[in-house]
C-alpha cells in the first residue's frame, strides 16, 4: 500500500486535505484540492508578503519565482527560460491566440470537446480581423490514435488556411489522451502551428514539454499537481519567444518575455511560489508511479462496477487515449441526465447539496455522461456511494 | 477591534497605538504606504477564512458560494465610490484596467492617445503596447513646474487636444504615481467631451485618499487600487465604465461568459483567487473602523505638514511647487538635494530607493522627473512622528 509518511492512500489520505467530511470527492479533476500542508505554506507567504510589502514586492518575490519556475521546468520536462507563470489556462490559451498575427484568411482549428472557455477565446482572437475557426468533430469510437491524427490531417487539408491548430492533451468533458507528439510532427508538416491545452495533464501524464514538438504548451498546476489556485503555466517554443507578449503590458515591456510575464504589476504571486511545496507533496507521495498504483485499479473497478450498475458503457476510446485519473461512462438519458450541458450542471449540484456526492457530469455526441476523477484520497466506498445514489436518482423517472 | 469605551470611530487616537492592526514587522518605519498598502491583521483573517472556506469544497465554491459573495463585495466598493454596481468590475490592478481599456479601443492610423510625463511607466507602456497593434499614435504633455493651478493644467490640455485633433482618449492620473499630484480630473472630463476626447482616469491611489462620487465624475472609464489606500489584499482593484461603453468593453482574457453582459464577463475569469476581491468588504469596515477618510485626515495632514517641513529643512531643499488643493492627502513629494552619489535618470532614482532600503531598512519611493531627484512619503493610520525622524537620519547617511 502506498503512503505518505504514516498514512495510506485511500480513506486516511483525506487527513492530508481539508476537505469536508460527509462529502464523497469524485471529481479532482475540476479544482483540484490543496493539501494542508501546500495551505500552511501559502499562509506562510502572505504573512511574510505583509510583514514588510516593500521587501516582498522589490526582494524577496523574484527569487523564490525563479525557483518556482525552475521546479515546475524539471517536473514537466521543459527548459526553465521557456516558461511562464498565468493564473490558469484559460488566460495561457487567450495569450497565444491573441498574439497570434491573424489575417482574415486565417483560420483557426479546434474540436467539438475544446473546453468552452478556449472555444470562445478562439472566437474572439478571430473576430478581430475577420478570420474564422473550424470545428472539428470527435466522432465516437474512437478506432485508435492513428485514426484520429487522420482525421485532423484530413480537416486541415479540407480547410485552407489552418494556421494554428488548438488541441488537448486531455480534453475536459470526455477525458481523452490525444498524441499529442504525433499530431504535432503532422500539422508542422502542413506548415500549422499547435497549440497544446495541457490543462489537465502536469501531474496527471508524465510530460516532457521540451520534445513533444509542440508551438505552445499551457497546463494548470492547481489541478492534479496540488497548488493553489490560480496556478498554471504557458511554455513557449524557442522560436516563438520574441512575439509573446503578455494580455497586460506592464513595466518590462519590450524586455525578455520571461520578465514581461513576471511583471504584472501589484499581484498576489503567492500560488505560483506554492508550486514547490505542491511538487514535493507530489514527490513525497511516491510521484506518478504511486498514484496510478492507487488510481488506476480503483477507477477501472469503479468504471465497470458503474456502467454495470447503470446499464451504460464507458467511453468508446483506445485504453492508451483513456486519462490515468478521470473515466467517462455513460448516463442513462433520464428526467434529470437530459443531452443538455444545463443539466448536467443542474444534476451535479443536487448531487452534492442533497446527496453529499460531488461529481462531473457532462454532455457531448449528444448524450449525458459521468466523469468521474481518483486521487489519492479515493476508495471503493466512494464509487459504491455514488452508485447507490445515482441507481436510487435516475430510477425517479 | 478593541476601542476605548465610548469612542466613537471618528474619534480613535491613530498613530503608533493602532501598529498593532496591522501585520508590519516591529523595528521598521514604513513611510510607502502609497505602494503597496498594507493589510490589517483582521483582513488576512477574513480571508484566510474564505481560503479555509474554498479548499474545503471547491465544487461549491465556484458553482455556488463565490458568485454571491462577489456581487456584495461589488455592491460594497461601488457604494464607497459613488458608483452604481453595474458599472464596477474587479481586476487584479489599475495596470490591468488601463491595459483592458486601452486595448478594446477600436482606434485607427489617425488617432491619437495622450498621457504626460508623469503617468505611471506600466500604463505608458500599456498605451505603446496599443496603439502599436492598429497603427494609432501616442502623444505626451510635458508637466512643467511650477504648476500654478489647476486651470492652469486644464488650459494645457485643451490646448494640445486642439492642436491634435487626432486625440481619441485621454489618460489621466487623478493622483500622479510620481509626484502626488491631484488633478482636476472632473473638470477635465467636461472640457475634453467638448472636443469629443473620451477620458480614462488612472485612480490607482484616489480610493480611500480622496472621496469618490464616480457617476457624477464625467470620466468614461475610471481604474482605482483597493490595495493601496483601503486596505484590501493584493491584487484588488477596479475598472469603472461609462454605460454608453459598457457593450465595448471586455475582460482581455476571453472565458465562459464571453458575449454575455460586461459584469459577466469580467466575473467569470476561470478558476482564480477572488479572495483579494471579497476580502474589499472587511477591508472597508476596516476603513470605517478607523474613523473613515475624515479621521486619517485628521491624523496624516498635520503629519505629513509637519515631516514635510522637516525634511525639507534637514535636506535643505523644497518641496514639490503645486498649489495646495493638488496636493495629495496621504502623501507628500520634496526634492531632493542634488548629490555627487546619485546623477539624474530613473535608473539612479531605482538605485537610491533601493540603497534606502537595503542598507538601511527604510522605505519611501525617490523618483525623477523635471530634472531633479524627488522623494515621495506617505503617512497612513499607523504612521508617527518618529518613523519620519528615523526618515531623515537614513536619508543624511545616504545622500
Amino acid at each position: 500500500m502506498e503512503t505518505l509518511g504514516k498514512r495510506e492512500f485511500g480513506e486516511e489520505m483525506r487527513g492530508e486535505f481539508s476537505l469536508e467530511e460527509e462529502m464523497v470527492f469524485l471529481n479532482h479533476g475540476s479544482y483540484g484540492a490543496v493539501p494542508k500542508i501546500v495551505q500552511t505554506e501559502r499562509v506562510a507567504l502572505l504573512e511574510t508578503m505583509d510583514r514588510h510589502p516593500d521587501r516582498w514586492f522589490r526582494n524577496e518575490v523574484r527569487p523564490l519565482y525563479d525557483e518556482a519556475v525552475k521546479e515546475l521546468a524539471e517536473f514537466v520536462g521543459a527548459d526553465p527560460d521557456n516558461i511562464v507563470f498565468v493564473t490558469n489556462a484559460t488566460a495561457a490559451v487567450n495569450t497565444v491566440l491573441k498574439n497570434l498575427k491573424l489575417e482574415s484568411k486565417d483560420k483557426i482549428l479546434m474540436t467539438k470537446h475544446t473546453y468552452q472557455a478556449c472555444a470562445f477565446a478562439a472566437e474572439s482572437a478571430v473576430k478581430r480581423v475577420g478570420a474564422s475557426t473550424v470545428v472539428m468533430e470527435i466522432s465516437l469510437p474512437i478506432e485508435s490514435e492513428d485514426t484520429f491524427v487522420d482525421q485532423v490531417v484530413e480537416i486541415c487539408k479540407n480547410n485552407a488556411g489552418v494556421r494554428l491548430a488548438m488541441l488537448d492533451h486531455i480534453s475536459s468533458p470526455s477525458a481523452i489522451v490525444f498524441p499529442i507528439g504525433k499530431l504535432a510532427r503532422e500539422l508542422h508538416k502542413l506548415d500549422i502551428l499547435l497549440l497544446v491545452d495541457g490543462a489537465h495533464a502536469p501531474g496527471q501524464l508524465q510530460l516532457d514539454v521540451e520534445d513533444l514538438g509542440v508551438d505552445f504548451y499551457v497546463g494548470n498546476l492547481h489541478k492534479w499537481c496540488y497548488a493553489p489556485r490560480g496556478c498554471a503555466f504557458l511554455w513557449v517554443s524557442p522560436e516563438h519567444r520574441t512575439s509573446m507578449e503578455p494580455l497586460v503590458t506592464s513595466h518590462s515591456y519590450k524586455e525578455d518575455m520571461v520578465e514581461q510575464f513576471f511583471m504584472q504589476g501589484t499581484i498576489d504571486h503567492t500560488p505560483y511560489l506554492c508550486v514547490k511545496p505542491a511538487l514535493k507533496f507530489y514527490k513525497d507521495l511516491g510521484g506518478h508511479a504511486a498514484l496510478l498504483g492507487h488510481i488506476q485499479p480503483l477507477l477501472d473497478w469503479a468504471q465497470d462496477m458503474l456502467c454495470q450498475a447503470l446499464g451504460t458503457t464507458r467511453l468508446p476510446v483506445p485504453q492508451s487515449m483513456q486519462a490515468p485519473f478521470m473515466r467517462v461512462l455513460g448516463l442513462p438519458v433520464s428526467e434529470n441526465t437530459t443531452r443538455t450541458r444545463e443539466s448536467g450542471i443542474n444534476l451535479m449540484k443536487d448531487l452534492y447539496t442533497h446527496h453529499r456526492v460531488v461529481v462531473a457530469v457532462v454532455a457531448f455526441s449528444n448524450q449525458p455522461w459521468l466523469r468521474i476523477s481518483a486521487n489519492v484520497y479515493n476508495c471503493k466506498e466512494d464509487y459504491i456511494c455514488l452508485k447507490d445514489t445515482l441507481v436510487k436518482l435516475l430510477k425517479k423517472v | 477591534m478593541e476601542q476605548k469605551t465610548g469612542t466613537e470611530p471618528d474619534q480613535l487616537q491613530l498613530g503608533s497605538g493602532v501598529r498593532h492592526l496591522f501585520m508590519l514587522e516591529k523595528g521598521t518605519a514604513f513611510t510607502n504606504h502609497g505602494s503597496y498598502g498594507t493589510v490589517p491583521r483582521q483582513v488576512m483573517e477574513e480571508r484566510f477564512s474564505l481560503l479555509r472556506m474554498m479548499d474545503s469544497h471547491p465544487d461549491k465554491w465556484y458553482r455556488n458560494t463565490l458568485r454571491p459573495l462577489y456581487d456584495q463585495a461589488v455592491e460594497t466598493v461601488a457604494r464607497f465610490v459613488g458608483s452604481a454596481p453595474s458599472n464596477l468590475v474587479f481586476v487584479p490592478n489599475a495596470t490591468a484596467a488601463v491595459n483592458t481599456v486601452v486595448k478594446n479601443l477600436n482606434l485607427g492610423p489617425e488617432d491619437i492617445i495622450l498621457s504626460n510625463s508623469h503617468t505611471y511607466n506600466a500604463c505608458s507602456n500599456a498605451i505603446e503596447s496599443a496603439v502599436k497593434r492598429c497603427g494609432a499614435d501616442t502623444l505626451s504633455l510635458d508637466i512643467t513646474l511650477p504648476i500654478r493651478s489647476e486651470e492652469d493644467f486644464i488650459e494645457q490640455v485643451v490646448e494640445i487636444c486642439k492642436r491634435n485633433v487626432g486625440i481619441r482618449l485621454a489618460v489621466i492620473d487623478h493622483i500622479s504615481s510620481p509626484s502626488a499630484i491631484v488633478f482636476p480630473v472632473a473638470r477635465l472630463a467636461k472640457e475634453l467631451h467638448k472636443l469629443g476626447v473620451l477620458l480614462l482616469v488612472d485612480g490607482a491611489h484616489a480610493p480611500g485618499q480622496l472621496p469618490l462620487d464616480l457617476e457624477n465624475l464625467g470620466a468614461d472609464f475610471y481604474t482605482g487600487n483597493l490595495h493601496k489606500w483601503c486596505y484590501a489584499p493584493r491584487g484588488c482593484a477596479f475598472l469603472w465604465v461609462s454605460p454608453e461603453h459598457r457593450d465595448s468593453i471586455q475582460p482581455l482574457v476571453t472565458s465562459h461568459l464571453y458575449k454575455q453582459d460586461m459584469t459577466d464577463q469580467f466575473f467569470m475569469q476561470g478558476c482564480l483567487d477572488h479572495t483579494p476581491y471579497l476580502c474589499s468588504v472587511p477591508a472597508l469596515q476596516f476603513y470605517d473602523q478607523l474613523g473613515g477618510y475624515k479621521n486619517l485626515l485628521k491624523h496624516t495632514q498635520p503629519l505629513l505638514d509637519w515631516a514635510q517641513q522637516m525634511l525639507c529643512h534637514a535636506m535643505g531643499t523644497p518641496v514639490l511647487p503645486v498649489p495646495p488643493d493638488m496636493v495629495a492627502p496621504f502623501m507628500r513629494v520634496l526634492r531632493l538635494p542634488a548629490s555627487d552619489k546619485y546623477s539624474l535618470s530613473r535608473a539612479e532614482a531605482e538605485r537610491f530607493m533601493d540603497d534606502l532600503s537595503r542598507e538601511y531598512g527604510a522605505v519611501a519611493v525617490v523618483t525623477c522627473f523635471s530634472g531633479y531627484l524627488w522623494l515621495r512619503i506617505s503617512a497612513n493610520a499607523y504612521n508617527c512622528k518618529d518613523d519620519y525622524l528615523e526618515l531623515k537620519e537614513v536619508l543624511l547617511k545616504c545622500l
